[in-house]
């Protein structure tokens, strides 16, 4: 079992600023495979601004990335999205001209096993299916969605990034995403930003809270669950 | 109910609009005539006219090529009204040559080099015209030259002055009957003896393009070759509407004369204006410059009286009995107007053509170009050779002197004739010298 | 309609517009169908970056004009071979759109397009000031036409737009044109996809600009001369104008409104000197009540069923 890493992601120290403004401080997370990691913290606390690090999509001002031991911090987007990472962003973000299968099609990388991995969306979002070929404007909201989570799937990414999930969708529509999300991790590690309590507690196995630019709590579910008063400290609700 | 509302509303935008356009067609319709594609003569009306003559042979085709629309159109309409007049004059008003009546093919150029190929493919292919002439725009001659050579049809240019035509660019199915811009630049100077040239001081100034620079370079050149200083050259901006800096700099300098070759209504007017303002006329410096076209003359007013240079053509400095025919002619076809700057050229062009023809006894195109090399012949300023070795017609120049002209305008006087034997730029067209 | 009906339709058309010319005879015909040939390249090449991956290039004529330059100046002045000097365009073509897609990696937007017609300007005050080479406002005369004569230009010019269009309708159907039209809609969404959008905006750059170059090898042959007008920024106007009438990212929308400004300046200058005035009114109108061009009048009625979710 040599040179097989637990981690499949660790941040250390990871500090980022947008424009003028040090929006990260000092960011430190493990995201273990086969598990979901979820960001927690109020608004405007540096959690979108964590996973656009991680992507490429903001060059990191200091610290490391290491993604499955290689580290990726300074890469452009589209060569850390190469090894390996899909990223659902917070408003979704489809190309409404395209359809639903270009859609996929364009998601889809070289060396890919699309087929297979069609068949896998297909399963957990059977809507996908039904308007294959429609372009993909004429999607509901929580369809626009579940395209932007198939469109990560495509690829059999080490780790998936999604930017509050359930942001907009009605109480059944994120119960039956939960399910989803727990199967999806298994094989393609989830890294999410949560504000919605039920979500990010039905789903996630390690949390991590993030406050002014900094990770300053760490724990597992049980030990989230069985505590109060982090939620209180923390999430001031 | 409001989108159907909405709708009404831009369909009734959609007929405005198209009414308006044909209104706006219709208006166009009856402005300058004739109109692109016509062959149509003017209305004679003339008693010039002779009897009707007749018919004996098929038609002659001239084409013409005019810039009818376009940012030249005013050079076009000149260009056009001078010409016809010269085939009246030539013909004694027959509009025939030997019995076979002239059929003249206008077409419009819009001032696009494209356009201008494709209507000289008509004319020269389609219409298959004997003789071809015409544009005042020099890339389109340069570019037509070559085709009307490729057809063996003689081609006739009146007013376009690039040197390359009858230079660099030369094939012997080419004439050119009006000046190029060498001898214009020599007759800006011509009017000053070497004596007076040796030893002054000049300044140089034109607008900051191609033309400009090649014609304030040539002016120079031409003075340094009579033995003037030119002291130094400058070039203020095509849109430049304030001298001062350079108005300045030219007192500093302080030349004898300051030459200047001029295109675009600020140095034509605000250049002369600004120099009288700030007093730089007042050390004696004489100002020399291109005396273009009534419009030219309307603009610059009260502010150019004084002014000398080169004068391509204004009615008031020839006193020969084709200048009187034309200014005659031309009034009597377009409702007393004067004939203005590129009418003098063009009428010398229609009248070579004739004569060309005549002495051709045909439209062979051999045998028009070895009746044209070497004519010399009676026109507007006098006698005109047309050079064997390069097709150019030699000619008189006109030094004019910018004058009131009793009504608060201003009108042009020959201050000097440079009769045809002052005219020596050399031979430039290869193998030709 | 369906697929099949459209391609007799298509083939149709271009039996009649290569055959009836040449029934016709008149060589003026020709040099127009020529002309509307090599605009509806140059527009197709335009359609590319506008219509297919977003770019607004002001500069675009740039190719089309230092072509035409190159040809006239090495076969005229240096007396090169016809294939030299359009082995000399390519490499010429190039070149520039490596400069344009450096310029699209430092520039977004507005400020990309300032650029690109600074860059345009730039080559056209060159033309008119370099006259030693390029011979000034007069421009660079004596280009000899690769073709005997008119009619079989204008086959040529057909059948080299037919495969130009067939060339761009396979690059932009392509999974890579997929992603052209990604970055239209959304440039670092398709980065994060994965692409480097950088080396698929120099591909398009690249291929729109050889494709412009083409038009202008073509335009110099049939005019013989080159001239500083051809690289003013008035000719990317004029090529904006076609594409966008015709309908821009439909590839046959800029053949349209190619076709469209040649016949109509030709009919309308033949009625009066104003035409100019009337064809922008009557632009401006078809604008207003055709936002998507004159193709967007033909979908229309082919796709009634079409969804629409506004």
């Amino acid at each position: 079992m040599d040179n097989i890493t637990e981690n499949i992601l660790e941040l250390h120290d990871v500090e980022t600023f947008i424009g003028q403004y040090h929006i990260l401080f000092g960011v430190n997370i493990t995201v273990r495979k086969g598990s979901a990691t979820v960001l927690l913290g109020r608004n405007g606390g540096g959690k979108t601004t964590t996973l656009e690090t991680i992507s490429g999509l903001r060059p990191p001002f200091a610290g490391t990335i290491l993604l499955d031991g290689k580290d990726i911090a300074g890469l452009p987007a589209y060569e850390i999205i190469q090894s390996g990472v899909g990223y659902v962003p917070e408003d979704r973000d489809i190309f409404s001209d395209l359809t639903i299968e270009e859609n996929l099609l364009i998601s889809s990388r070289k060396g890919n096993d699309y087929d297979k991995r069609l068949e896998l969306v297909f399963e957990l979002f059977p809507d996908m299916k039904k308007y294959f070929k429609k372009k993909s404007r004429i999607l509901s909201g929580g369809q626009a969605q579940m395209l932007s989570i198939s469109r990560a799937l495509i690829n059999d990414n080490k780790l998936i990034l999604i930017d509050e999930p359930s942001k907009g969708l009605a109480p059944i529509l994120i119960r039956e995403l939960i399910d989803r999300i727990n199967i999806i991790k298994k094989d393609n590690t989830v890294l999410l930003v949560e504000q919605n309590w039920e979500m990010a507690t039905s789903v996630g196995d390690y949390f991590y809270i993030v406050q002014d630019g900094m990770t300053v709590f760490e724990c597992t579910k049980e030990e989230l669950l069985a505590d109060d008063t982090i939620k209180q400290k923390y999430l001031g609700v | 109910m409001k989108s159907a509302m909405k709708k009404s509303y831009r369909y009734i935008a959609l007929v405005l609009a198209i009414l308006m356009i044909g209104a706006l067609a219709l208006a166009g319709c009856n402005k300058s005539e004739p109109a692109a594609g016509s062959s149509a003569a003017p209305a004679a009306g003339s008693s010039e006219a002779a009897e009707e003559p007749e018919v004996t042979g098929p038609p002659i085709k001239i084409g013409l090529l005019n810039e009818t629309s376009g940012a030249y159109e005013q050079w076009g309409k000149m260009e056009l009204q001078g010409f016809f007049s010269g085939l009246y004059y030539a013909t004694d008003g027959t509009m025939a040559i030997d019995g076979r009546p002239l059929e003249v093919i206008v077409e419009d150029t819009t001032c696009d080099v494209g356009v201008g190929v494709q209507k000289a493919t008509k004319l020269l292919e389609d219409d298959k015209v004997d003789i071809l002439s015409g544009t005042c725009i020099s890339s389109i001659a340069l570019a037509v030259m070559d085709m009307a050579a490729e057809k063996g049809v003689p081609y006739v240019i009146n007013c376009a002055a690039s040197d390359d035509i009858t230079g660099a660019n030369f094939n012997e199915y080419t004439f050119r009957t009006g000046r190029n811009l060498t001898m214009a630049a020599e007759a800006g100077l011509g009017f000053l003896n070497e004596d007076e040239i040796e030893g002054t001081t000049w300044v140089v100034l034109a607008p900051d393009y191609a033309g400009g620079r090649s014609g304030g370079e040539s002016l120079g050149a031409g003075v340094e070759a009579r033995g003037g200083k030119v002291l130094d050259y400058i070039y203020p901006p095509m849109d430049c509407t304030d001298f001062t800096s350079y108005i300045q700099k030219i007192k500093s300098l302080n030349p004898d004369y300051l030459c200047a070759a001029i295109v675009g209504n600020n140095f034509i007017v605000k250049f002369p204006q600004q120099l009288k303002e700030l007093g730089a006329l007042d050390n004696g410096m004489q100002y020399v410059t291109s005396i273009a076209d009534f419009d030219f003359l309307k603009t610059v007013g009260e502010a150019g009286i004084g002014q000398i240079g080169e004068a391509l053509y204004h009615y008031n400095c020839w006193d020969t009995p084709a200048n009187d025919a034309l200014i005659q002619i031309h009034q009597e076809l377009y409702n007393g107007e004067y004939p203005d700057f590129w009418a003098g050229e063009s009428f010398v062009g229609a009248q070579a053509i004739v004569l060309g023809i005549q002495k051709a006894g045909g439209t062979d195109g051999q045998a028009f170009i070895k009746a044209l090399e070497g004519l010399e012949f009676e026109s507007v300023k006098g006698t005109y050779i047309i050079r064997a070795e390069d097709h150019q017609a030699l000619q008189p120049m006109a030094v004019g002197r910018i004058i009131s002209d009793g009504n608060g305008g201003a009108t042009v006087e020959a201050a000097a004739i440079i009769p045809l034997e002052g005219m020596t730029f050399p031979v430039t067209a290869p193998g030709r010298a | 309609m369906k697929t099949k009906n459209k391609l007799v339709l298509a083939l149709a058309l271009l039996a009649a517009v290569l055959v009836v010319p040449a029934l016709i005879g008149s060589s003026y015909i020709h040099s127009i169908i020529i002309t509307i040939c090599i605009y509806s390249i140059f527009a197709i090449s335009y359609d590319l970056l506008l219509g297919y991956t977003g770019i607004v290039s002001f500069g675009h004529t740039v190719y089309f004009g230092v072509a035409a330059y190159v040809v006239a100046f090495t076969t005229v002045k240096l007396h090169w071979p016809f294939l030299a000097a359009v082995g000399m365009v390519i490499v010429v073509c190039v070149a520039i759109s490596f400069i344009f897609s450096l310029v699209t990696l430092r520039t977004k937007n507005v400020y990309f397009s300032m650029v690109t017609m600074a860059i345009g300007q730039l080559f056209y005050v060159m033309s008119t000031k370099l006259y030693a080479i390029t011979g000034g406002d007069d421009g660079l005369p004596g280009v000899k036409s690769i073709f005997p004569n008119k009619t079989v230009f204008y086959i040529a010019a057909v059948l080299i737009l037919v495969c130009v269009y067939l060339f761009s309708k396979r690059l932009v159907n392509s999974p890579a044109g997929r992603v052209l039209q990604g970055v239209k809609e959304n440039d670092a969404r398709i980065g994060m996809l994965g692409y480097n959008t950088f080396k698929f905006k120099s591909i398009v750059i690249q291929i729109s600009g050889l494709l412009a170059g083409l038009a202008g090898i073509l335009y110099v042959n049939l005019n013989g001369i080159a001239t500083p007008s051809i690289l003013n920024s008035s000719m990317t106007l004029q090529i904006l104008f076609m594409v966008i009438l015709g309908g821009v990212g439909t590839l046959h929308g800029p053949v349209i409104g190619a076709a469209i400004m040649q016949i109509a300046s030709i009919v309308l200058s033949g009625f009066t000197t104003r035409w100019m005035l009337i064809f922008g009114i009557g632009f401006v109108v078809v604008m207003l009540f055709f936002p998507k061009g004159v193709a967007g009048v033909f979908d229309r009625f082919s796709q009634p069923n079409q969804l629409r979710k506004e």
